[in-house]
This record gives structure tokens, sequence and C-alpha cells, in this order.
């Protein structure tokens, strides 16, 4: 079996780790920064939440999906990783933005939130650098 | 896939195999998926409850004067004064209105909060609210409407009629209406809130609220009255 979806396993429970982190920390006090600087900054900024919901469990439902998703392919023998491709995507191109914010709007960074970023790119390559299955080859 | 031309091999050898085949369940997949997220979740809330301590609770002294010019109230002679940088329609800054009421009735002999405003660009109605505080002041009624603002802000926030709410809270407070929109719309007010904001630039705030203690901005956002309390504690013991 390719290690792919173990891969993407850890890298989407880490990712629910990271966020969940965020979102109860967010609610209670904040979380303390160790390398970068500015995560209150950040996490209080007014791009941090989305019609009043924090950008942190947005996060965790993605990386909830992308581990349902390997759970599935792992265990269930259903091709579930090839409905990952745009959802990853879009989740790159999410994390772009705002690490854009927080390097040129904000100027301050939270390691919590790179560390997100981190994770959805290596998700997207992972995904991405995936032969693509048979059935769905050419249709596109 | 072949197909079985042979009309004398029986088909039912297929279908028994497919029988004896494990069938494809979701039931383990589901139970690996919920002990996963479960454990992802007790990770996240072990790690956010351990109560960590910043390294640095308080960052090096700013050069610009963060004091001086904001609503003041709380201890005459206070041990420290707490400088907040807040925006009204900020659901964070609500948060900790609720934890400085609270901290400031602990401290009454030690602390006093100076206000300052700092309305972030995504807020529709974060300056009218500034505005309708010190429109409040002009009658002698700011921490009133302060309080008043922050309290029933989820009432007024991102709705069209904020205006007429905030007017309606005027009489509540027992203040003239039609002095308090003729101030509603004075320049002089306005650039007060103008004065706070660039001094929060100046002051290279992002985010609200922002905290000074001494001079100092403050890193940490405590989680609760009690860290909040033990915090100011610890710094009046310094």
């Amino acid at each position: 079996m390719s290690p792919r979806p173990v891969v993407l396993l850890a890298l989407s429970f880490l990712g629910m780790v990271d966020t969940l982190y965020l979102a109860f920390t967010r609610g209670a006090g904040l979380p303390v920064c160790h390398v970068t600087e500015g995560c209150g900054d950040v996490l209080t900024s007014a791009y941090s939440e989305v019609g009043g919901i924090p950008l942190p469990w947005f996060g965790f439902v993605f990386y909830a999906v992308v581990f349902a998703a390997a759970v599935f392919e792992v265990t269930g023998g259903i091709a579930a990783l090839r409905y990952l491709r745009w959802p990853t995507l879009a989740a790159v191109a999410v994390s772009l933005i705002l690490t854009g914010i927080q390097g040129f709007v904000l100027e301050a960074w939270c390691e919590y939130c790179l560390t997100s970023g981190a994770l959805s790119t290596l998700i997207f390559l992972t995904v991405w650098t995936a032969r693509r299955p048979p059935d769905i080859a050419g249709t596109v | 896939m072949a197909k079985n031309n042979n009309p004398s091999r029986p088909t039912s050898g297929k279908t028994q195999s497919q029988k004896t085949r494990p069938q494809r369940t979701t039931a383990r997949p589901l139970v690996i998926l919920a002990v996963g997220v479960a454990a992802a979740l007790a990770i996240a809330m072990y790690l956010s409850s351990r109560g960590e301590e910043p390294t640095t609770t308080l960052g090096a002294p700013v050069l610009a004067d963060v004091s001086g010019a904001g609503h003041v109230q709380g201890a005459e002679n206070p041990a420290i004064t707490l400088v907040e940088y807040g925006d009204y329609e900020c659901p964070h800054c609500a948060e900790y209105h609720l934890i400085l009421s609270d901290v400031m009735r602990r401290l009454p002999n030690e602390l006093a909060l100076e206000f300052h405003h700092y309305p972030l660009p995504v807020g529709p109605n974060s300056i009218t609210a500034s505005l309708a505080a010190e429109a409040a002041g002009e009658q002698g009624r700011y921490w009133e409407m302060h309080d008043a603002l922050f309290e029933t802000q989820r009432q007024w926030s991102g709705r069209t009629d904020a205006r007429e709410i905030f007017t309606s809270m005027a009489g509540q407070l027992g203040l003239d209406t039609a002095r308090f929109r003729q101030d509603l719309e004075s320049d002089e007010i306005g650039s007060r809130i103008i004065a706070d904001k660039l001094r929060g630039n100046a002051l290279q705030i992002t985010g609200t609220p922002t905290f000074f203690i001494n001079g100092q901005r403050l890193n940490y956002l405590p989680a609760s009255a009690d860290e909040f309390e033990e915090l100011l504690r610890s710094i009046m013991g310094q």
C-alpha cells in the first residue's frame, strides 16, 4: 500500500491538534509564542474570525475531512483521497493569504498559524503528487 | 474483467467466494475516525489547560507615551495603571471587559484603568460606538456608556441602525438625546478618536485589546480574572 494515506493521517492529525489548541486558547487567554512574536496580535486581529467564527475552527474542519478521507482510504478500501484535490488547493490558497496578512498587514507572526500553513501545504503536495486514479484520469 | 463464456461453468462459485470474503464495512473506519478526533481533542485540551506561563509577560518599554489623554477610572492613587487600547465592536474586548470589571472590583485601591479607542476597520460600527462613548462623556456618563456598549455588543454589532440603538441607550442612561445626537456628529469628538487611533498606530498595535502596564506592553492576556489579578499582584510585588 502507498504510504501516502498514512502520511496524510499523520499530517491531518497534527493539524487537528494545532487548530483545536488555537481554538481553545483563543477563547481562554491566548497561546504563548515560543519562536515568533505576535501570537496575541494575530489571534485577536480583525482577520482572526469570519462571521463571528474563529478561523481555527475552519481549519479544524478541513483537517478532520482530510483525516476522515485518509482513514477511509487506509481501512475502508475506499479511494477517498481523490476528492481532496480541490479542497487542499483551496486550503493552501487560504493559508497563503493568511500568511500574507500576518507578514504585510499585521506584521506579526503566530507560530501555530504558520504550523497550520505548513501542514496544509504538505497535505496539498502529498495529495497532488499522487498518481491520479484511472477512473478519473482524463475526465478533467 | 473476463467474462464467463462457459455455460457449464457455474457462476455460483464466484458468488460463494464473494460471500466468504469479508464484507466492506464503514464501522471500522468510523471508529478509527472517532478515536482520532477524540485523541486530537484530548491532546489540545491538555495543552491548552496547562496554564503555561509566558517567558516574558511584559514586553520591552515602548518609546511612545502610552498613557494620558484617555478616560481613567479606578483607584485615585493607583499602584498600577492599566492602559487599554480597545474596540467596542471587538468580541475579545467584550470578553476582557467582563474580566477587567471583576479585577477592578478586587483591586479597588490599587488599580486604575485608562481606556483608549482603537476602532478596527473590520467593525462597521466601531467608530460610531467610540463616538457614542465620547458623546456620553460630554454629559458626564462616559463609563456608563462604555460598560453598556460592551454589555450589549451582540445587540448592535454589525447592524445598520446602531446609531439609533446608541441614542436609545443614551436615553436609558438619562442623557439629553438631542445633545447626544449632535455630539455624535461633532468634529471635535471625532478628532479624539482619531488621536487615539494614531497613538495606537504609533505603538504598533495590531489587535485589540492591547494592554500596557507601567509603559510596557502586556504580551500575554490572562485567561481569567483570577489570572489577571495574580499577574497584577505579582507586578505590584516587584
